[in-house]
């Protein structure tokens, strides 16, 4: 959406792929990919596909830097001329009113990262691996405060894609099917007038995963205790905590202490971002959430492979809108 | 967009042009009349509730009827960041600076830069709006009320 995008006719030229009888570029940022697997899904149930390739691909850190990048839109002039023009800024916007909102210190930030750079150092994808520890989280500088660089994903050049296809299909591929039993997307009330307008957001300690929690569960007819582990969508550290709650994962204001706890380490409650996140394997817009999802489900999950992979929750999204999967290992 | 040469040119041209109020039909009267140092908000006349920014419609019942009505200025912090990296080169000389979103008593919440001591903030700090300048250009910010 930034002019960063490789558009569903180019990549079928690439490939030299034969005629889509399906095709979508959804102009969306890090609240698409759950919702791009959701449209593939609703393609292949009508007929209209047979299989999905569902991708994000993107030169983002040699290329347009998203992080810093201004774009057109009518609430721009209330933003850009104060100095309040990057991604970081507005998350952590975010971030500083859940923290006044539950009583969440940096630490509990602090929580977040250093999770998940766990998990990263034995991921080979991951491009931060170093151990990190709560004395060097605090000591790091500042970014936007609340934020220091250990908030905050890293720009990369990449891709990553799922290929979404009907279950009897799946059934006859090599890996162990990771079935769609669950989706949700919403654009509540308040959403503005573009993805950088949240003045009429009415508390921003919340996000879009709030709003669509309870048709996502009706949806898999599960509940938030059903669910293995998950895979939250995490830019900036706070949309961790945001998602968790979010989705009933964990109670309102809770989530930073259960990280602190453990519990979504390997051995945990529910392990969460499993691969390090977005925070330690790059910004492939959460597409690489939903592919994280899909491996350990599968079975496919590498050195972090959780014992316990049959159902996961997965989010895409920090702010007003969002998308939601649950996903389930076939026959399990 | 317009394509100019190469992605990292493209960046550059896109950070130089949204710097200034690239204002339009719906939100130019905001910026004119705070020129004129006046802070004015939208409010609609069928349900009677202010919002922001300036739009055609009414986000609260739809109706494309409604009128600047001037506000006072005050209000409490509802959250706020401290800038330290400059992600917009512009700023690269007034880093560190806050930004905080105000809660005005008219009902709308606003963005602007802080002005005060950045040890000083606080959330629901009482403050005022004030009207500063940048290359000719009014903006808001705000001091402790
Ligand atoms: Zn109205």
């Amino acid at each position: 959406m930034f002019g960063d995008s490789a558009t569903a006719q180019g990549v079928s030229a690439g490939l030299g792929s034969p005629e889509l009888s399906f095709a979508a570029d959804l102009s969306f940022g890090g609240q698409a990919p759950c919702y791009a697997v959701t449209v593939a899904a609703m393609a292949v149930e009508t007929g209209m596909a047979k299989n999905v390739l569902v991708y994000r691909a993107l030169n983002g850190r040699s290329g347009i830097r998203i992080g810093s990048t201004g774009f057109r839109s009518p609430t721009a002039p209330f933003r850009y001329p104060i100095g309040f023009s990057a991604y970081p800024q507005y998350i952590a916007m975010w971030g500083r009113r859940y923290m006044i909102e539950t009583g969440t210190g940096y630490e509990g930030l602090g929580q977040v990262a250093i999770a998940q750079r766990k998990y990263a150092q034995t991921n080979p994808r991951a491009v931060r691996r170093n151990p990190l520890t709560m004395e060097d989280y605090l000591r790091a500088q500042f970014v936007v405060d609340p934020f220091r660089s250990h908030d905050c994903t890293s720009e990369v050049d990449g891709a990553c894609a799922v290929l979404v296809t009907s279950l009897d299909r799946a059934r006859d591929l090599q890996h162990t099917p990771a079935v769609i039993e669950g989706a949700a997307w919403s654009t509540p009330t308040g959403s503005g007038l573009d993805i950088a307008d949240f003045f009429n957001w009415e508390d921003w300690s919340v996000n879009s995963h709030t709003y669509h929690r309870d048709r996502l569960w009706q949806s898999a007819q599960m509940k938030p205790e059903d669910v293995d582990f998950a895979e939250i969508y995490d830019c900036f550290s706070p949309v961790v905590l945001m998602g968790l709650e979010g989705l009933g994962l964990v109670g309102r204001g809770e989530a930073a202490d259960f990280i602190a706890a453990g519990e979504t380490g390997p051995n945990g409650k529910l392990p969460t971002n499993t691969h390090g996140g977005l925070l330690c394997e790059g910004y492939l817009h959460g597409m690489n959430t939903v592919a994280e999802a899909v491996l350990q489900v599968q079975g496919r999950g590498g050195e972090n492979q959780l014992e316990k992979h049959d159902r996961c929750a997965v989010t895409s999204g920090a702010l007003m809108d969002g998308s939601a999967l649950v996903l389930q290992r076939d026959a399990a | 967009m317009t394509e100019v040469g190469t992605v990292q040119e493209t960046t550059e041209q896109l950070q130089k042009v949204y710097v200034e109020p690239e204002t339009d039909l719906d939100t130019r009267w905001w910026f004119e009349a705070l020129e004129q140092d006046r802070l004015e908000i939208p409010r609609c006349n069928a349900c009677g509730r202010t919002f922001f920014p300036p739009q055609p419609d009414c986000p609260h019942c739809g109706a494309q009827d409604w009128r600047p009505i001037p506000a006072g200025g005050r209000g409490r912090i509802y959250s706020w960041v401290v800038c330290y990296l400059p992600f917009d080169p512009r700023f690269a000389e007034e880093v560190p600076y806050a930004i905080l979103a105000v809660e005005l008593e008219e009902g709308v919440r606003l963005f602007g830069r802080w002005k005060g001591d950045l040890d000083a903030i606080r959330a629901d700090l009482r403050v005022q709006a004030l009207v500063y300048r940048v290359d000719g250009h009014a903006l808001l910010g705000w001091e402790a009320a």
